[in-house]
């Protein structure tokens, strides 16, 4: 299945609860700490992709 | 403040007003409490007296005037009302409370200050949450408020609401957003006394099998315009707030009903003290002991991990979320076991509704609800099994210990905010570790004991098999279509939980050397009590255990004092 970036990926049917369960692998992948209501605050990958990309650079020590 | 002192003093006040349960004459007594029950209403005479008490004083933060700063406390005194009559407890009670927290947690001062006013004018609070298409699952409710420029229309409909018709204010979860996801619902916090008749219907009343005498309503809204600062929250902060304030609900609901139990085993005992059966009394045949002694670990298990729980949401706030959960979960089905195995003992007493036992058959009706009101069983596993695999991963086998706090019953704790509390663990669990902690041949025990040691290393290594087996779930694995099995994990999850509450309570409290929790002989038969539930152990309660537990038991029902931790005196 194709998901559109800018589509809220409720509408793939990921439950609004689902989220305590992503949060977790996304800090093992990312080695950010992401609240789970952030997904919430950001409901597509697009908007997320973004939040998270932020997060990312924030936790990197500026060179 | 409420200190111990102030609580000693409240507890007492409260048990001189309930007077004798068992003084026929007494308007509080158990044959005004079952003759009300009979009626399917509230005990007034009960009602009353907990307003001259000032209940609702006990759900007000101290910060807005009331005397809520543990939640031991709260848990307490609400224990006392709902050992006499857990139809006041939940209807006079807990309903209110449950509707308060989400203010405490996301209310802005004003509104604060209004929902503390209800409360501390012996007023009741309505939680309206529910609508029969969609149970526990809040997100996809369909209340609707919507913005209008001028104010909000409501429109929907919300029922078995206890007390929505008598409430002074009303709690509503509606959606503020025709969205999918977890920002598009927001509780909504109004004055019953201001809706504008016309735009209000109210059900006729649900009857119930248990907790008959409480008023369990519905509501149907219809373009009903309420001012827009009635959003509690920021609008959509609505699933946020459920999730975190109802922690402390999911925490304090489930060790109050312990209550209902204490009177159970109770009566239970007064009625085999008494039976003469086959040339001997009921009480001393092997059978009814060991159930009797059964009931009274379950009640102590219980306490054990309610207390601990308990301790955690002022603690470690940030990890309640799977805390609360298991504590919803487990201590209910603990406890309405206990009170089937009861049953048995009474024999056909426990079926008539009249006699000296009666009180019996209402309790074993009234304790239902604590399986599946506000948040049932399957409810709580689905908050819990998201979180195992990263728990696992992140927390088991590298978690920092926690502090002797949470365990030490004398010891201080930090005030209760309500704004640390999240809706995720985020991969931390202190108590959950602690259960591994002292292994590897290393022990950080006082006194090293074989046989704690031993049922301390089976529980540790179902707690690393539980670890093995979570860490390989998938995201796909741990959501409302999980297998019965992957559901079951949830569960082993909350019996070890307990098993760590149990330990760390026996382990920190050592200093109380009169007590039953710093003894050995009742950590070995709690812990195998527990492993009897996760099924895979031949642990068994040695006699002796069981003879001492037994005696305890019995010092206790004669001299009238409560079968939990803290075995205070009652009245009866």
């Amino acid at each position: 299945m194709e998901i559109d970036r800018d589509v809220p990926l409720s509408e793939y049917g990921l439950d609004s609860v689902y989220v305590l369960a992503l949060c977790a692998d996304i800090e093992d992948h990312w080695g950010v700490s992401v609240e789970p209501t952030l997904m919430w605050d950001y409901p597509t990958i697009a908007g997320f992709g973004n939040a998270l990309l932020e997060l990312i650079n924030e936790s990197r020590p500026v060179s | 403040m409420g200190t111990d002192r102030g609580l000693d003093d409240r507890l007492a006040d409260l048990e001189r007003r309930f007077g004798d349960p068992h003084d026929r004459e007494n308007p509080i007594g158990y044959t005004a409490i079952l003759a009300a029950d009979e009626r399917a209403e509230m005990l007034r005479a009960g009602e009353q007296t907990l307003d001259e008490y000032g209940l609702g004083a006990e759900f007000v933060p101290a910060e807005h005037g009331g005397r809520l700063t543990r939640l031991e406390h709260l848990v307490d005194v609400m224990r006392s009302v709902y050992r006499r009559d857990p139809c006041l407890g939940l209807g006079y009670g807990s309903s209110s409370l449950i509707g308060a927290v989400n203010v405490w947690a996301s209310g802005d001062l004003e509104q604060c200050r209004m929902v503390a006013d209800v409360l501390l004018r012996n007023r009741m609070l309505a939680c309206a949450y529910h609508e029969l298409a969609h149970g526990n699952d809040i997100a996809r409710n369909e209340f609707e408020a919507r913005s209008t420029g001028s104010g909000l229309s409501l429109s929907g409909k919300k029922e078995v609401i206890a007390n929505v018709e008598r409430a002074a204010a009303l709690v509503i979860f509606a959606r503020t957003d025709a969205k999918a996801g977890g920002r598009s619902h927001s509780q909504i916090l109004v004055d019953r006394a201001s809706l504008s008749p016309d735009s209000v219907r109210y059900l006729p009343r649900f009857r119930s099998a248990g907790m008959r005498g409480v008023h369990l309503g519905g509501i149907e809204f219809q373009d009903c315009t309420v001012p827009t600062d009635s959003v509690v929250g920021f609008a959509g902060q609505g699933l946020e707030t459920a999730l975190t304030s109802f922690q402390i609900t999911r925490t304090v609901l489930p060790a109050m009903t312990v209550g209902i139990l204490d009177t159970g085993l109770r009566t239970t005992i007064a009625h085999v003290t008494g039976r003469k059966l086959y040339g001997g009394t009921a009480i001393d045949f092997p059978y009814v002991r060991s159930i009797l002694v059964g009931a009274f670990l379950d009640l102590l298990i219980s306490d054990c991990v309610g207390t601990v729980i308990a301790r955690a949401a002022h603690l470690i706030p940030a990890q309640l979320s799977v805390y609360a959960s298991a504590a919803k979960y487990l201590i209910p089905k603990i406890v309405i076991d206990a009170m089937d195995r009861l049953s048995e003992v009474l024999g056909s007493e426990f079926y008539l509704r009249e006699g000296d036992s009666a009180i019996f058959q209402k309790l074993l009706r009234d304790v239902r609800p604590a399986g599946f009101g506000h948040a049932s069983g399957a409810a709580c596993q689905l908050t819990i099994l998201p979180q195992l695999p990263a728990l696992a991963r992140k927390s088991w086998a590298m978690e920092d210990p926690v502090s002797p706090a949470l365990f030490a019953l004398d010891h201080e704790l930090p005030s209760l905010r309500f704004d640390r509390l999240k809706i995720s663990n985020l991969g931390r669990d202190q108590l959950g570790a602690s259960l591994g902690f002292g292994l590897d041949g290393e022990s950080d025990f006082d006194a090293p004991d074989r046989e704690v040691g031993q049922l301390r290393a089976l529980f540790a290594t179902e707690f690393q098999d539980l670890g093995n087996k979570v860490a390989q779930l998938s995201p796909a694995e741990v959501t409302p279509d999980a297998s019965s099995d992957t559901y079951d994990l949830a569960s082993r999850y909350a019996i070890l939980l307990a098993a760590s509450c149990c330990i760390g309570v026996w382990r920190h409290n050592q200093n109380r050397s009169d007590e039953i929790i710093s003894s050995r002989s009742w950590l070995i038969a709690a812990l195998g009590r527990l492993a009897d539930r996760l099924k895979t152990s031949a642990v068994t309660v040695p006699t002796q255990a069981d003879d001492y537990l037994f005696a305890e038991m019995m010092d206790r029902f004669e001299g009238r004092r409560t079968f939990d931790l803290a075995a205070r005196r009652v009245f009866g």
